[in-house]
């Protein structure tokens, strides 16, 4: 249990960076989160998981840090503060979501559930508050690790966890090169400028 | 002959198509010819087949590939041979990617369609996304503002289908959906809520719809007929798959997508009706049939899956042919603002006909095919009693702004005479768009007159979805 929760407090923190931080920063953020998660699943002994998870999980934050360098992030919707008081407030209300449905989640994994519902919170808010595409991939990226983190919990998962990380992969892949496409077309990757086609 | 085989004809093709990706003559017509020869292959294959197994080896099996959804897998490739044909002379000789892209994307839907393993689901969805997303972006310019929007919100959809598919997994303790014993009220809730906001969202449910009109609107038109009357249905009855695959369904789940769905009836016919762009037009209508098709699955009787998978294959024959008209008006006029189109129908009269059948089927009028599958659901909604009667009521309502629409859409594009538009041109109503648009009509006409056969079978369909 002291494993998962110092593992499930790295990861949140990591996530809470992702909010806070510049594209090219949280993407190192969610490098540092994916490799986490690696370094908890071989303390699992699920040494196929966690060699999938750090070598396609190193995949996807090396082709979004390639996206960010030839992009211009665009100006952030919120500032520092309002993001940090953002993520302690969906923090609360997701241990307040998981504490009032505590008694369903499955016995033994009471923290683990914890630690889930926090992230989704945090990636939820990850969507809704950013801009940049790149950005909102991250927090697809983080919706995706909850995942791999559930497919931890059941046995004889390995094709389960290859099949989602080279779609995780693949997935960062598109995002980043119709990001590419867009800072192309209209010198922006900024999500709320793609306006052209409303009505 | 069997099934497997007609879904890897497509994927092959796909290679020779990209071997040949300078040389677009020879893709094109690679892409025709394979994607033919398994909608033939397929059309033999069902009337070969003489038991519920006889369509699938073990390679299927393996491939977690089952015969529940052979007759709508069998209307994919149908559709996606035609949308193939009207590729031809609408995409003309650019884009190397595109006949490859295509291929790939018709033989993972079917293939999503028939699958029963939670995996290779989740490989064939994911496979159609991110090969229509590419695809998107084949016009250049307004189609990467698409692209992005399509791209990113089922990209978020595909998180929360991934997170149910899991779910499924840890619960029953199996990937193949046919061995889902039974599990916790909360589990099925949780797993119900993830996969209807994934699917729904790849369904273009309200209020995960905002990606549909753009998507449609700017994807090259042959894309968006697939999408739009294919790719969309199959992924309902891949939803009606999964979600009844749960035990217990719960009625409170069903009554929520019920709802949703009288709401994205709403939204779409009130939506469609204000558009100026005949493709927007079209997109809002497939999010108002999304609803139709929602609604049979929140009812949630036999008697409504059969109205609902009726209503699906009847989309995709519906959906696909008021496309290519639209299409073919484009391809003719290089105009697609409702407000500068007018008298098309002395000259397109072909295409005329099509739409005029296309719309009214899809409004449910008697005696097409539409009317069917719409007066099935809504039977079956007033028979459930509780809610449902007036859920089914309103469902009725708010599909008269659509009928609306239809009839200013066909007056204003082809009966009006104020406007001055260019004379089509002949040339691009060739035979691989005619011939489409044909078919297509007949068939709901045919499909409507005589239903019987096809709604007998979609009963023991349904049925066998319900565990009866």
């Amino acid at each position: 249990m002291e494993t998962v929760l110092a593992f499930g407090i790295l990861w949140v923190i990591c996530a809470i960076l992702i909010v806070i931080l510049s594209d090219k920063w949280s993407t190192l953020a969610l490098l540092a989160l994916n490799l986490l998660i690696a370094a908890f699943l071989l303390t699992e002994n699920d040494l196929t998981g966690a060699l999938v998870k750090a070598a396609l999980g190193i995949a996807s934050p090396l082709i979004i840090l390639l996206a960010v360098a030839r992009t211009k992030q665009p100006q952030p919707r919120f500032g520092t503060l309002p993001l940090i008081s953002a993520a302690l407030l969906t923090l609360a209300l997701s241990y307040l979501v998981a504490f009032s449905t505590q008694s369903q989640f499955p016995p033994g994994r009471i923290t683990e559930s914890y630690v889930l519902i926090a992230l989704f919170g945090i990636a939820f808010l990850i969507l809704v508050s950013q801009r940049s595409i790149l950005k909102l991939l991250i927090g697809i990226l983080v919706l995706e690790n909850i995942g791999t983190l559930l497919i931890a919990w059941g046995e004889n998962t390995a094709l389960l966890s290859i099949v989602a990380e080279v779609f995780v992969v693949l997935i960062t892949l598109t995002i980043a090169l119709i990001a590419l496409m867009d800072f192309a077309e209209y010198g922006s990757i900024d999500g709320s400028k793609l306006t052209n086609l409303r009505g | 002959m069997y099934v497997v085989y007609t879904l890897a004809i497509p994927l092959i093709t796909a290679a020779i198509c990209a071997l040949f990706g300078r040389k677009m003559r020879v893709a094109a017509y690679a892409a025709v010819t394979g994607i033919t020869l398994s909608a033939v292959l397929f059309t033999a294959n069902l009337f070969v087949a003489t038991s519920a197994t006889a369509g699938l080896d073990s390679l299927a099996t393996m491939a977690g590939l089952s015969t529940v959804g052979l007759m709508v897998a069998y209307v994919v490739i149908v559709i996606g041979a035609f949308v193939t044909w009207f590729s031809v002379p609408y995409i003309g000789n650019a884009g190397r990617i595109y006949y490859p892209l295509l291929l790939i994307i018709i033989s993972t839907t079917a293939a999503a369609v028939l699958s029963t393993n939670v995996a290779t689901l989740y490989i064939f969805l994911e496979t159609s996304t991110l090969s229509t997303a590419i695809l998107v972006t084949y016009r250049k310019g307004r189609a990467f503002e698409a692209a992005t929007k399509f791209v990113v919100l089922n990209s978020i959809g595909s998180s929360f289908t991934l997170i149910a598919l899991i779910l499924m997994f840890l619960n029953y303790g199996t990937l193949n959906i046919g061995s889902f014993g039974s599990t916790s009220s909360n589990a099925v809730l949780l797993i119900s809520l993830f996969l209807f906001i994934g699917l729904g969202t790849k369904i273009g449910v309200v209020p995960m719809h905002s990606w549909v009109p753009d998507t449609y609107g700017e994807a090259p038109t042959p894309v968006s007929t697939f999408l739009a009357g294919t790719v969309k249905a199959a992924t309902a009855f891949v939803l009606i798959r999964f979600l009844f695959a749960l035990h217990p369904v719960l009625d409170v789940v069903l009554l929520f997508i019920a709802v949703t769905a009288v709401l994205t009836v709403g939204v779409g016919a009130f939506m469609a009706y204000t558009q100026k762009d005949l493709k927007r037009f079209l997109a809002y209508s497939s999010i108002e049939q999304a609803g139709i098709i929602l609604f049979a699955v929140g009812i949630g009787s036999s008697a409504a899956l059969t109205g609902g998978i009726f209503q699906i294959i009847n989309n995709m024959v519906m959906k696909s042919l008021v496309f290519l008209c639209v299409g073919a008006i484009i391809a003719a006029t290089k105009q697609r603002n409702i407000g500068g189109l007018g008298g098309l129908v002395t000259k397109m009269p072909i295409v005329a006909g099509g739409f005029l059948i296309g719309a009214l089927a899809l409004s449910g009028i008697p005696p097409l095919n539409g009317f069917i599958s719409e007066y099935l659901i809504l039977q079956a909604g007033f028979d459930k009693g509780g809610f449902y009667p007036a859920l089914s009521v309103a469902l009725l309502a708010l599909t008269f702004p659509m009928f609306a629409g239809y009839i200013k859409v066909f007056q204003r594009v082809f009966l009006a005479v104020d406007q001055k538009i260019e004379a089509p041109t002949v040339s691009y109503l060739s035979i691989y768009i005619i011939i489409p648009i044909i078919i297509l009509s007949v068939l709901c006409v045919l499909m409507g007159v005589f239903p019987t056969a096809i709604v007998d079978q979609i009963n023991r369909l349904s049925l066998a979805l319900l565990g009866g």
